[in-house]
């Protein structure tokens, strides 16, 4: 999922090319609807199906072209519907649509500001941990199924269901967006420390007394 | 004598380094949060790849990085800014 805002479109200037896709979801959007506990499997026969990722790849590159600010901004609006519809259930998925923006905002920056090295880390990402990036397809898959899916959610059961996905796969994304982010600046272990055994020695050692 | 944690803090330069630019509210919360790591409370979410090793747990607006493969040891390598949603 490069741009998951480029194929949301929420303020009724949906394109032929977003309205195909939208079509070709619908049927996985159905399955979540019946066990978003399945989502996963879902997301890895979203991934093998080829016209939906054809019209994916398409709205990707559209969406290059496209002005990306206010694809971002209504792909943010798109975020607050969906977190309201939650809040009015009564359920919190605050923390887990900020780590999902964290990510996305990340990747754009990182498409926008430096393209050969957002390449450079996801091929060798893609490369040399192979069943890790599979996995994040399937995390990032299964991510926007349940966003999509949660407006579509007609039972408070289905919308807590949904939101207990999301926070676990959230988490799991966000393991991800952590490790590329130190990638991306090549971090490295400094090896030099300051050992403290109680709360007194930690103060200490942070510089607090 | 005070009480002692669990596990050993070993506090790495950066790690100090970033502490130290932080607010007193947070640095209060990213105490706790280390305190609770310290005497196995609470566990992060291992990070992937190339550092498969490290751990990340959320503390507000930041986030720590730590390691604790080592026995007795919790290793608190840094703490940062969580990026801003809004670009």
């Amino acid at each position: 999922m490069i741009f998951p805002f480029s194929f949301i479109d929420v303020e009724g200037s949906e394109s032929t090319l977003s309205r195909r896709f939208n079509k070709s979801i619908e049927r996985y959007i159905r399955l979540v609807l019946e066990d978003p506990s399945n989502v996963e499997a879902v997301a890895v026969k979203l991934l093998n199906d080829e016209e939906a990722m054809l019209l994916l790849a398409s709205k990707m590159i559209d969406s290059i072209r496209r002005e990306t600010e206010a694809s971002w901004r209504s792909y943010l609006g798109f975020l607050g519907i969906v977190e309201e519809k939650f809040r009015d259930a009564g359920i919190d998925v605050g923390e887990a649509l900020e780590v999902v923006v964290e990510h996305d905002g990340w990747k754009l920056r990182s498409l926008m500001e430096d393209l050969p090295k957002y390449t450079d880390i996801m091929v060798r990402f893609f490369v040399n941990y192979r069943d890790e990036a599979e996995r994040y397809l399937v995390v990032s898959f299964a991510l926007f199924l349940l966003l999509v899916s949660s407006l579509k959610a007609e039972t408070p059961r289905q919308l807590r269901a949904i939101g207990e996905k999301l926070a676990g796969l959230a988490n799991e994304l966000e393991s991800y967006l952590v490790t590329f982010m130190l990638m991306e600046e090549d971090y490295k272990v400094e090896g030099e420390f300051e050992v403290a055994r109680s709360p007194e020695e930690l103060s200490k050692v942070l510089g607090l007394e | 004598m005070s009480e002692q944690f669990k596990h050993e803090a070993w506090v790495e330069n950066r790690f100090k380094k970033s502490f130290r630019n932080i607010d007193v509210e947070h640095k209060n919360l990213i105490i706790e949060k280390m305190k609770q790591l310290l005497n196995d409370e609470i566990q992060g979410e291992y990070l992937r790849g190339p550092y498969k090793g490290l751990k990340k747990v959320r503390v507000g607006k930041y986030r720590i990085l730590y390691s604790d493969h080592e026995p007795c040891r919790v290793i608190f390598h840094d703490v940062r800014p969580r990026e801003s949603a809004y670009i």
